[in-house]
């Protein structure tokens, strides 16, 4: 999409015309969904999410600065909506799960064969509460401080959940590379036992009728 | 070092995961329908929303203005209070015999019915004491019905025969079955009527002219719940008028409803209500065998009914725990109790001054309801029910054969008892 179709998109979603927002909706579904999935724990909720992040675009579009690209805001526009998500769901977040993390060994994670889905699979797992602060720091860019402010929670907090969930995708990346190399061949684990017949002796077949 | 590996593993999910518009995520056109009702919701809520008080105004400037048409069709009470009798009570007219002797104010009439009374008086030995038809200071006379089983009585045979030459049948009837009474003189009991023949002739003496004209009922709200079965329980308060709205007494109701939803926006509504309606009006508007001397100037009735709605209701609007809907039904009419007031413009007049029907009136369908109702849900079992309502007569209905209105608004309890008839 070209930067001045983009912009006539815009202009027709200010007058709320309805093919424009079904084209600029579609047009960045992808883009907006690949953070909403991050942020969440599966695809259901990130589609919800979605079209609140949509709703609210399409709800001040007319405020967007065209001199700005339009991908960051509305980036940061879904960005805040997960944000507000996780804040709805705060209770919940915080009644997750959230054990004491285990001291992973840290191993060399640039050879790992991993692509997207399983790095998202691995981000969805987290406790909610741990997702968010890794996404913020680790994806985002953000630093505790502002994590903090945006969470509404101390720093110390996000330190906090940022470790556990390092260590957590630590231990989820660690698995998913003994279970490759299980499937490449690299361990052997095969179960079969092989049996020297000529020990057995007959009358374990016969019951010793011939006895 | 430590550092340096959570970095790269920052980086290994920040190079896959933070610009992922590569991907493909699988754009699915439910999630845009999803949003598309989510946009449409947001320009139809504040829509719906401000048209809410608009539509609940409407309703009720509907109601205001149709009181007003029936109270502009209404004559003025006053001035039928001061035509003859034979020129306002039906039967007068219908009979010319009558109309000739009965002037309002002919004493010479009032004379002779009293001689006639006198005459009839084999009825028990009830003497029928003579009424005074002067005295400034003198409260108006009070006549009060005493449907009572006279033995005595013979029938309207015996009636007309003992009747005075030029007595009309009527008055003869009329009068036996009032009870003259004023503050000196507590007068007569004449009467009686076990006779279905006679109490047909007297109690509804239309039937005489016209024995098809059914009365039939006014009536009380119907209240209508939207779900698929519903409980409600209703209380109102309801202004009563018979043509104008000037002579509006305010009554009330109560009562317990059953609602059960027929179609998508379709619900169905009967019950029961017990209500109460007073009302006032003068004598154009009241219709009796009985013919005043001087007509009442005014007449205060005191109706009780069991009122039996059957009422379609259609939504218009139901989200966010708000339902708005309309509907119009017919209400079938139980007179539980009768009872009749009258007063005259001049204090001294003598004539009768109350009357009590006996027995219970039956009108069905005599009445057309409509209804605007709103109903917040509260929570899944039960809702709060706000409803304006008007009442419009289709046929006279009581022992007045009075064309009663009435316009009011309902606050209901609504009970969602759906969940009672799964299985």
């Amino acid at each position: 999409m070209s930067e001045e179709e983009l912009q006539q998109l815009i202009k027709g979603c200010i007058k709320e015309d309805r093919k424009c927002q079904k084209l600029l909706y579609k047009g960045f579904y992808g883009f907006s969904m690949a953070i909403c999935l991050r942020y969440t724990g599966d695809r259901d909720e990130a589609a919800e999410v979605l079209n609140q992040g949509f709703f609210k675009v399409f709800k001040n579009i007319d405020r967007y600065d065209p001199d700005r690209p339009f991908k960051a805001w509305l980036g940061k526009i879904m960005m805040n909506v997960s944000i507000d998500h996780y804040r709805a769901n705060l209770k919940m977040a915080y009644t997750e799960d959230l054990d004491s993390a285990e001291g992973v060994s840290d191993g060399d994670y640039s050879d790992k064969n991993l692509n997207y889905n399983d790095l998202l699979a691995m981000v969805q797992k987290l406790p909610q509460a741990y997702r968010t602060v890794f996404n913020l720091f680790a994806i985002d860019g953000y630093s505790h401080d502002e994590i903090a402010e945006m969470l509404n929670i101390n720093a110390g907090t996000s330190k906090s959940n940022l470790f556990k969930a390092r260590q957590k995708l630590k231990q989820m990346i660690l698995d998913a590379d003994i279970k490759a190399r299980s499937y490449n061949g690299n361990i052997d684990y095969s179960s079969t036992v092989a049996i020297n017949g000529s020990g057995l002796k007959p009358m374990f077949y016969t019951n010793g009728i011939r006895e | 070092m430590k550092k340096d590996k959570d970095g790269e593993l920052d980086n290994l999910f920040k190079r896959q995961l933070g610009d992922a518009s590569h991907t493909d995520t699988g754009y699915l056109e439910d999630d845009w329908n999803a949003f598309e009702t989510m946009l449409d919701g947001r320009k139809k809520r504040p829509v719906i929303v401000y048209w809410l008080p608009i539509l609940s105004s409407a309703a009720a400037v509907l109601l205001f203005v149709g009181w007003l048409l029936l109270k502009q069709q209404a004559v003025p009470a006053h001035q039928q209070n001061q035509q003859p009798i034979t020129g306002n009570n039906p039967v007068a007219s219908a009979t010319t015999t009558q109309a000739s002797q009965q002037p309002a104010n002919n004493a010479a009439t009032a004379s002779s019915r009293l001689a006639m009374n006198q005459g009839s008086g084999s009825n028990g030995g009830h003497v029928v004491p003579s009424m005074r038809l002067t005295g400034s200071d003198q409260r108006l006379g009070v006549t009060t019905m005493h449907p009572t089983e006279n033995t005595a009585f013979g029938g309207n045979t015996a009636l007309a025969d003992q009747r005075l030459p030029g007595t009309p049948t009527s008055v003869l009837a009329a009068n036996s079955y009032h009870t003259y009474e004023t503050d000196e003189v507590r007068t007569t009991e004449i009467t009686a009527v076990k006779s279905k023949d006679l109490v047909g002739n007297i109690y509804h003496p239309d039937a005489i002219t016209s024995k098809d004209d059914d009365g039939k009922a006014t009536t009380k709200l119907g209240f209508v719940k939207h779900p698929q079965f519903a409980l409600t329980v209703v209380g109102a308060s309801e202004y009563n008028s018979v043509a104008s709205a000037g002579n509006a007494k305010s009554g009330t109701n109560v009562g317990l409803l059953f609602s059960a939803g027929v179609f998508n926006k379709l619900s169905i509504t009967t019950g029961a209500n017990y209500s109460t309606k007073p009302y006032n009006t003068d004598i154009a508007n009241y219709h009796t065998a009985y013919t005043f001397k001087v007509d009442p100037s005014q007449i205060e009735a005191d109706c009780r009914v069991l009122d039996i709605p059957i009422n379609v209701d259609y939504q218009l609007y139901n989200k966010n725990r708000n339902k708005f809907s309309i509907g119009t039904g017919l209400s079938s009419y139980i007179m539980l109790h009768e009872s009749y007031q009258y007063y005259y413009t001049d204090p001294t007049t003598k004539g009768p001054a109350g009357f009590t029907v006996p027995g219970q009136g039956k009108y069905f369908f005599g009445i057309a309801n409509l209804q605007a109702t709103y109903t917040r849900q509260v929570n899944s079992k039960f809702g709060l029910s706000v409803q304006p309502y008007m009442k419009l007569p289709l046929s006279n209905i009581g022992y007045s054969q009075v064309r009663l209105q009435t316009a009011g608004v309902a606050v209901g309890v609504n009970w969602n008892i759906n969940s009672l008839t799964k299985p």
